[in-house]
């Protein structure tokens, strides 16, 4: 760190230096600058430079094309450069006088550049045909694209990469996984790194990866897409173990973007999109829903009493029920909270520098309106890069990214633990309600409407759920957050790069600051409670700040063998990071109405502080060495320490190892040549890690505890984790890169096997005889990933004059499966079933895969009851019926001779006999009974494969760009419509229950209506919900036309182009619910809980430039 | 290439030099770390504290009363009361029922053990932590232990029995089960050692009586004694424990102390001495301090031997929520047994009992429903409300008639007149305080036996005599988490249930018939392990009675 800050210092010294250098005394030298057509040249830089090429001295022509320049030593070299002309570089010697001609750089002849495609691992930028990791880098065209993050630009363009957005609603972000899931309860989501520096969620140590998933990927927001450069994906082992325990799952690094030498260019581009809701389930109608609600209650006690409930009674009578007019609407609460979001984005960017140094601003305005009501987004990005070339062999960079974002969220509406949004209550809010308050004359006022307490006790679940307009209007939740990242690299060659062997150090110092704020509120207004209750008039503060700082010295050495035929460079670093957070958050309630931030005066809640201290360091070496080219190795080491683990077991080593052959340098391969441009094989392995999200684990630990006697006491709280270690994950990956026709077409191909051993999982259950009842942290197992990656590229392989495509197509599939796991944490996740509706067996099985389905198999409606005359008339050969069969299907009597009823979990507190009407589910064993035996294998969340399609079309200045992202085979829970046609509660229903049973004989596949969870199994979790989600999605297709530059520079321009791109055109799927793209649990298995689906959009915009 | 080599040497000096694992030493900030702290006295007595603490735990409390109440004939289930609840009062208990987890109690159990491991080290880095300090903490921890062993093995039976402090997650923390007699045995010979080693008395009347003294201990003696006397098959051991029980009851009994009386003159007095006026009020929530030792507040009265001393933080939370808040309208999740509560029933009271009113509130809040009033407040006969609310009451492990009547319990069971005559007197000691105007003298002292109340000739006999000790038991400690244990006792006594279930019918209007067959065998007297805690640890074995079937083959 010291050291570092050294560097550093020195080479701040040297800038300063720099800028006084003209102070200093020495000779005088005059001289004129002319050209052979203009003359006299003003305006020349004439620089004293140093054997480094470091100025020393500067000056500039005058109007005659004179200068005077007091240069500071004699053995230094005059160097004279101007625009449009080939600089001059001249000894200065004993020469006092100089007249200097300039010639035209046009007149220069064409230059053969002669350069081999390179890729950056991230440690060394080494020949693409060299490198052996398995990789894929993606040259971001993003300026065409509104897209508001990254990873939605990202979707289905990488193979293996598999993202599924959140939700729609704004800045929700979305699960990126990278070859699957390779760990239980810490981060799966890949590590994402900005110009070689981590770029973490501002306070990754306190978030709970598991069970915010909404929130982990909207820190990407805080990058601006139209900065990025390019983006490579770091797939195996080999690649990723340079970051060692952070790279378990994957990196993503992405580099921004640079400044160029040349005259400065200014950008200008904006963009608009508008956004709008698809179509969700239609639900009910207020009429149909209250002729829906009469039969659910009536049915469970065939008794008109309990049915006879005022608010769905249509009474027009003020004596009888005075606010019978709010309950006698058609309100379709669902467009009542869907609105057109509209989004602006503007965005400008300065680029350009000199041959010392170059530098890149931008800066950009994103407003974001939700297209749910009470969502915006406000953004304001900017980002800065400087290079400067102290000399030659000094590189100075500093480099500033700041982002601040403003955010309007919905308040969060929870149930059963989850976020059910707005949309959700909209979903199930009872649709005869009216939304406003409606005067004795019928008329709506402009008061919203909430249930009053009174309401009928037996509507108990809509007195619950608040009017969702009023909710998004009223209540506020606003999250501001800063974050500013600056950095500063020094790189200095100790070897002058004549010798032509390189020898390099690099420093770098890098801070993370973030802040975050958040402000909730809810007023009075939306309850109808007592003023006590804890809801009431709630304000919610919470903030949060943290700072983080990496120092990292490198040192690149790249020899020069006297025989060509080798290769070899060799990189090694030492990394420093540390950081801390704070945070502070207070709830009160009853707060003095009018007044929404209290200084006193209320009650408080809840209060909380904490903070974190977290530390590491590294050191990593890696050496690529190449035989002619054809034969590669690269190999890393890493060993890294954390402050999370005790003494003992600090240290992890990684590394990887990976070996590329190009087949097609032998030469046996001579006469393919001609087509063929690339045949390779590549094999690695690698071993990554993760470290526990939790602190001071190696510690017991004591804290102060409340009074006994009035004396305070002190109690243990927490058992030293000794046992505890590193997750590690090792990666093997075979892979095949194969290229025809000048790689016109390209065939890249990766086979995989991650296994991830000491797998960490968090509050694991102990016996409680230990004074405990969990060790925060345990290795509990392992498990393994295995899967291939196909990517097909086709590089302009239609070309008929000036229209050309390109096209991409990846496919990737990845099967993970427990291979061991403790009893402990099998048996506490494999409970006892039981026995509700809406509810799936969890299973957990050592050898299968994690996000396995299981449930009832669903067979449709009994058609009548087992009594019913008919039936019993027809020898119970009608329809169908709830009779016992044996295996054979014929029906099973008593002794009475009367068949035998088919029940519910026999024997136990929730029997039940099914009646005519109710849900068939299959016996599978054929006891006439259906329990947990009955429940079988339904499938897997996970896609069998997965992978994107796309066009680039390009004709003259035209260019077309299609992009489709698909999924298939894999499973999706419907939460949402179990919800929505299970007639169990009085939340609203789908329109597709107006087909339920209502009497015998009615043959249908929706179950009659049953109030009460428990009076009936109508519900219960079966593939009647369990849905296929595949899909194929067109993601994004944009037209872009730019002018020709020859009509622009008329006015000056540079460049103008304008772009029209339709988002989410169209899915192809069969998926019934709204959005066939759900992301996966914390278990693996995917639930549909009708998230706000994604947003059906279209942009449009202009980019300009001067 | 020789000046490169220098500079990579140089280099990797570097490295290295910033590579201190000192770096990532990390402590927390809010927390005390194991290496900072055993290091005085009033560390050790911070911990000693928490172990008290963690009893007053609402979790812990709960259980002291669900275990020792709910399954008795003393308390039904309210409808408001919790499902888990509602079942064991139904006798529908399964092993998933979260009144099994016995977490409370073995979180009280490793805050002894850890201070039973820390604390000697202490004697190094605190010149001023003696012998005789250390050994009085212990003490005091080694009863704590024994009294939530005791407990653990009265409900339970078999349970594991874990004397070491975990501290790491290299221990082995799968611990088997052990008989409940080894687990006596050890809590014996713990008791044994805590007994030479505790304090007599602390700095002031409340530390006294929350704290464990060797009267504290002695009282535990006396109960553990009467246990093993009743679960033990050989009649000599029996014998021995019954003789046991007697010699620590008379310690109590015959405690006495120093006391000025009013003309100024220190004399020895009774330690644990009667209450004869509103003694309940008095014993279980004194508002205004009459008759408690002075100044000590609420609660701690000259009968309590040991009582877990409550204030407004932490709150008795189990109590109010299982026997009422100061709402005088609405019961907590228990209500008295209404067979024993009705104002007419004389089943358990008779009419001249002062208690029932005492324990009960009257009149019922509505039909059939009667509050539950011990630890609630004062009951006076005066004024137009007799029942006034507290907030605050503390929890009475021991008390002195608890112990009379274990002694008298003991005396009846080595039977013989002497023996039998001494245990009524013992039983006339507690009755006649309570039907004070059914008794024809004024004075309840001890050696005077009352003419007109419980006569000799009525209970000469050891069944007569040992089932007017039990419902002498029952009703002077009614609600005070000891009926179900009384009942057991008695059962594992006779080695059978038929007795109990008598009792326990009278609870029930309904479905008496499966009841009885449910408590049948003596295992139902034994709840069942937790379902959790079987899944994680493979060594415990299930109470057969609890073995379902069910439990289908994965």
């Amino acid at each position: 760190m010291k050291q570092l800050l050294k560097i550093l210092i020195i080479g701040m010294l040297c800038c300063y230096q720099m800028t006084n250098a003209q102070q200093s005394s020495g000779t005088v030298i005059i001289g004129n600058v002319y050209a052979k057509n203009d003359g006299a040249l003003i305006g020349v830089a004439v620089r004293e430079v140093d054997a480094t090429n470091r100025i020393v001295s500067a000056t500039i022509t005058d109007i005659n094309g004179n200068f005077s320049l007091k240069v500071k030593s004699p053995q230094n070299k005059l160097k004279v450069s101007y625009v449009g002309y080939k600089p001059v570089t001249l000894a200065i010697g004993a020469l006092k006088k100089f007249a200097i001609e300039m010639i035209d750089a046009t007149e220069m002849k064409v230059v053969e550049v002669k350069a081999k495609k390179m890729s950056n691992t991230g440690t060394m930028n080494i020949p693409e045909r060299e490198n052996s990791l398995a990789m894929q880098t993606l040259k971001a065209d993003f300026e065409n694209l509104s897209v508001a993050s990254l990873d939605e630009a990202l979707q289905g363009q990488i193979a293996g990469l598999d993202i599924v957005a959140n939700s729609g609603d704004v800045g929700s972000g979305s699960t990126m996984r990278l070859r699957g899931t390779a760990t239980i309860n810490n981060n799966a989501t890949p590590l994402i790194v900005v110009n070689d520096i981590i770029f973490d969620a501002p306070n990754t140590d306190a978030f709970d990866f598991v069970n915010s998933n909404n929130e982990s990927f909207a820190n990407l927001l805080s990058i601006n897409v139209s900065d990025i450069e390019s983006i490579t994906v770091m797939k195996d082992g080999a690649s990723s173990a340079q970051w060692g325990s952070r790279g378990a799952n994957g990196v993503i690094s992405i580099r921004t973007k640079k400044g160029f030498r040349g005259k400065p260019r200014i950008t200008y581009a904006y963009r608009l999109s508008e956004k709008k809701q698809p179509q969700g389930y239609k639900m009910l109608t207020g009429d149909q829903y209250t002729m829906m609600l009469k039969e659910a209650y009536f049915n469970p006690k065939f008794s008109s009493s309990a049915s006879n409930i005022n608010e769905i009674n249509y009474i027009h009578n003020d004596a009888v029920f005075p606010d019978w007019r709010m309950y006698d609407n058609n309100t379709d609460w669902i467009s009542a909270v869907e609105t057109t979001g509209i989004t602006n984005d503007h965005y400008v960017t300065l680029a350009g520098g000199g041959e010392k140094a170059t530098f890149y601003l931008s800066g950009g305005y994103y407003n974001e309106k939700g297209s749910i009501i009470g969502q915006n987004l406000d953004r304001y990005t900017s980002r800065m890069q400087l290079e400067y070339n102290v000399s030659d062999r000094i590189l100075f960079t500093s480099e500033m990214a700041f982002t601040y974002s403003n955010e309007d969220k919905n308040y969060p509406i929870s149930q059963n633990n989850h976020d059910v949004g707005i949309l959700g209550i909209a979903y199930q809010k009872m649709p005869n309600l009216g939304i406003y308050r409606e005067d004795s004359h019928g008329n709506t006022t402009n008061e919203y409407y909430n249930v009053p307490q009174t309401m009928s006790g037996a509507l108990s679940d809509q007195k619950d759920l608040p009017n969702p307009v009023e909710r998004a209007n009223l209540a506020k939740n606003n999250v501001k957050s800063y974050r500013l990242i600056p950095n500063f690299r020094l790189q200095y060659d100790i070897l002058p790069r004549e010798t032509h062997q390189m020898l390099q150090i690099k420093g770098l110092v890098n801070f993370d600051i973030s802040s975050n704020t958040s402000f909730a509120f809810l007023p009075k207004e939306m309850f109808t409670t007592t003023w006590t209750n804890d809801q009431l008039n709630k304000s919610d503060f919470g903030s949060s700040k943290s700072s983080s700082t990496t120092g990292r010295l490198e040192i690149q050495w790249m020899p020069n063998f006297t025989n060509n035929d080798h290769s070899l460079l060799m990189y090694a670093s030492s990394e420093i990071n540390g950081g801390s957070s704070v945070s502070q958050s207070e709830s009160s309630y009853g707060i003095p109405q009018g007044i929404t931030s209290p200084t006193t005066g209320s009650y408080v809640s809840d209060m909380k502080t904490g903070t974190g201290i977290w530390k590491g360091l590294s050191f990593t070496g890696s050496t690529h060495y190449s035989y002619l080219s054809k034969y590669n190795i690269d190999f890393t080491l890493r060993r890294e320490g954390n402050s999370k683990f005790g003494p003992g077991k600090r240290f992890g080593n990684f590394g990887g190892l990976a070996l590329r052959w190009n087949v097609i340098d032998e030469a046996f391969m001579k006469k393919s040549q001609d087509w063929l441009s690339m045949l390779a094989l590549r094999t690695s392995a690698g071993v990554t890690g993760n470290a526990p999200t939790d602190d001071y684990l190696y510690f017991s630990r004591y804290e102060t505890w409340s009074n006994y006697n009035q004396v305070g006491t002190v109690r243990p709280v927490a058992v030293t984790l000794d046992n505890l270690q590193w997750e590690t994950v090792t990666d093997k990956n075979i892979g095949l890169d194969f290229g025809v026709f000048k790689d016109m077409f390209e065939v890249h191909f990766n086979y995989y096997y991650k296994r991830t051993d000491n797998l960490l999982q968090k509050d694991v259950s102990i016996p409680t005889s230990s004074g405990y009842s969990t060790l925060k942290n345990v290795n509990v197992g392992s498990m393994d990933n295995q899967g291939w990656e196909l990517n097909l590229n086709a590089n302009r392989f239609i070309k008929v004059g000036k229209f050309s495509v390109d096209c991409y197509l990846n496919f990737s599939n990845n099967k993970n499966s427990i291979l061991e796991l403790s009893d402990a944490v099998l048996s506490t996740y494999n409970g006892e079933y039981d026995f509700k509706n809406g509810s799936y067996m969890s299973r957990l099985q050592v050898g299968n895969s994690i996000g396995s389905i299981y449930g009832f198999r669903y067979k449709g409606v009994y058609q009548y009851d087992i009594d019913n005359t008919a039936l019993v008339k027809s020898g119970y050969t009608k329809g169908t019926a709830p009779i016992a069969r044996n295996a054979s299907g014929n029906i099973i009597y008593n002794s009475e001779g009367k068949p035998l009823p088919m029940y519910f979990a026999y024997g136990t507190t929730n029997q039940l006999q099914f009646k005519g009407g109710d849900a068939m589910y299959e016996d599978i064993n054929h006891d006439g009974n259906i329990n947990q035996l009955d429940i079988v294998y339904l499938g897997n969340s996970n896609p069998k494969v997965s992978g994107g399609l796309g066009f680039k079309l390009n004709y003259d200045r035209l260019t077309v760009n299609i992009n489709t992202v698909f999924r298939w085979g894999n499973k999706v829970i419907n939460q949402a419509r179990l919800l929505a046609e299970n007639m169990s509660s009085n939340l609203n229903q789908s329109s597709s229950v107006n087909w339920r049973w209502r009497k015998n004989g009615d043959i249908t596949s929706i179950p009659r209506a049953l109030l009460g969870t428990e009076v009936g199994k109508n519900s219960l979790g079966s593939d009647r919900y369990v849905e296929d989600g595949s899909f194929w999605r067109v993601n994004q297709m944009s037209v872009n036309y730019s002018l020709p530059t020859k009509f622009l520079s008329r006015f000056s321009i540079n460049q103008l182009s304008v772009f029209l791109t339709l988002y989410n055109l169209f899915v192809v799927t069969n998926y019934s619910g709204v959005d066939p793209e759900v992301g996966i649990g914390g278990w693996g298995v995917s639930t549909d809980n009708n998230q706000t689906p994604r947003t059906r959009s279209f942009t449009t915009g202009v980019t300009i430039g001067f | 290439m020789k000046n490169i080599l220098n500079i990579l040497v140089f280099f990797s000096f570097l490295l290295l030099g910033s590579a201190c694992s000192d770096y990532l030493n990390v402590k927390p900030e809010n927390q005390m770390v194991k290496e900072d702290f055993w290091k005085k006295e009033s560390d050790v007595e911070a911990v000693v504290r928490t172990c008290y603490r963690s009893m007053e735990e609402k979790d812990f409390m709960w259980r002291v009363i669900v275990w020792g109440e709910l399954r008795s004939d003393n308390v039904i289930t309210n409808s408001s009361s919790g499902n888990d609840e509602q079942l064991i009062n139904n006798v529908n208990i399964l092993s998933t029922n979260g009144n099994c987890n016995w977490q409370s109690f073995y979180t009280v159990i490793n805050d002894c053990n850890m201070v039973l491991k820390y604390a000697p080290g202490v004697m190094d880095s605190d010149p001023n932590f003696r012998t005789a300090d250390l050994q009085a903490k212990e003490a005091e921890v080694l009863a704590i232990r024994a009294l939530s062993y005791f407990y653990l093995v009265r409900t339970f039976r078999d349970i594991p029995l874990s004397l070491e402090a975990t501290v790491s997650d290299n221990q082995n923390l799968l611990i088997p089960q052990v008989s409940a007699d080894s687990v006596l045995k050890v809590i014996t010979k713990d008791l044994l050692q805590a007994e030479t080693w505790a304090l007599d008395v602390y700095s002031t009347p409340s530390e006294t009586k929350g704290r464990m003294t060797k009267d504290a201990i002695r009282a535990i003696m006396a109960d553990v004694y009467l246990w093993r006397a009743a679960v033990d098959t050989s009649a000599t051991k029996k014998a021995e424990y019954y003789e046991n029980c007697i010699t620590y009851c008379d310690k109590l009994i015959n405690a006495t102390t120093e006391d000025f009386i009013s003309d100024g003159s220190l004399v020895q007095v009774q330690k644990y001495k009667l209450i004869k006026l509103q003694a309940s009020s008095q014993i279980f929530s004194n508002g205004g301090g009459i008759g408690s030792i002075s100044n000590s507040g609420v609660g701690n009265s000259s009968e309590s031997i040991f009582e877990l001393q409550f204030s407004t933080d932490p709150k008795n939370d189990a109590v109010i929520s299982l026997y009422g808040d100061n709402n005088r309208n609405s019961a907590g999740s228990f209500k008295a047994t209404l067979a024993y509560a009705d104002s007419k029933s004389e089943l358990v009271f008779p009419k001249t009992d002062t208690r029932k009113a005492d324990f009960i509130v009257y009149p019922f809040i509505s039909e059939g429903i009667y509050k539950i009033f011990k630890y609630l407040g004062t009951h006076t006969a005066l004024g137009s409300d007799p029942y006034s609310y507290n907030t605050v009451s503390n929890w009475i492990f021991y008390r002195i008639t608890d112990i009379m009547l274990m002694k008298a319990e003991a005396l009846t069971q080595l039977g013989g007149e002497t023996n039998l005559r001494q245990a009524l007197q013992l039983v006339n000691t507690t009755y006649v305080r309570a039907n004070s105007s059914s008794s024809s003298s004024s004075s309840s002292s001890v050696n005077t036996t009352p003419t007109d109340t419980l006569v000799f000739n009525k209970y000469n006999n050891v069944p007569a005599m040992e089932n007017l000790v039990l419902l002498e038991r029952q009703r002077e400690l009614m609600f005070e988490g000891k009926r179900w244990f009384d009942l057991v006792r008695n059962s594992e006594r006779k080695k059978s249930t038929n007795e109990l279930v008598g009792y326990v019918v009278n609870k029930y209007t309904s479905d008496i018939s499966t009841i009885i067959t449910k408590l049948s065998v003596m295992n139902a007297l034994y709840l069942p392990i937790y379902e959790n805690e079987l899944k994680i640890n493979p060594l415990l074995k299930q109470n057969p009675y609890y073995q379902v079937s069910s439990s289908i083959v994965k």
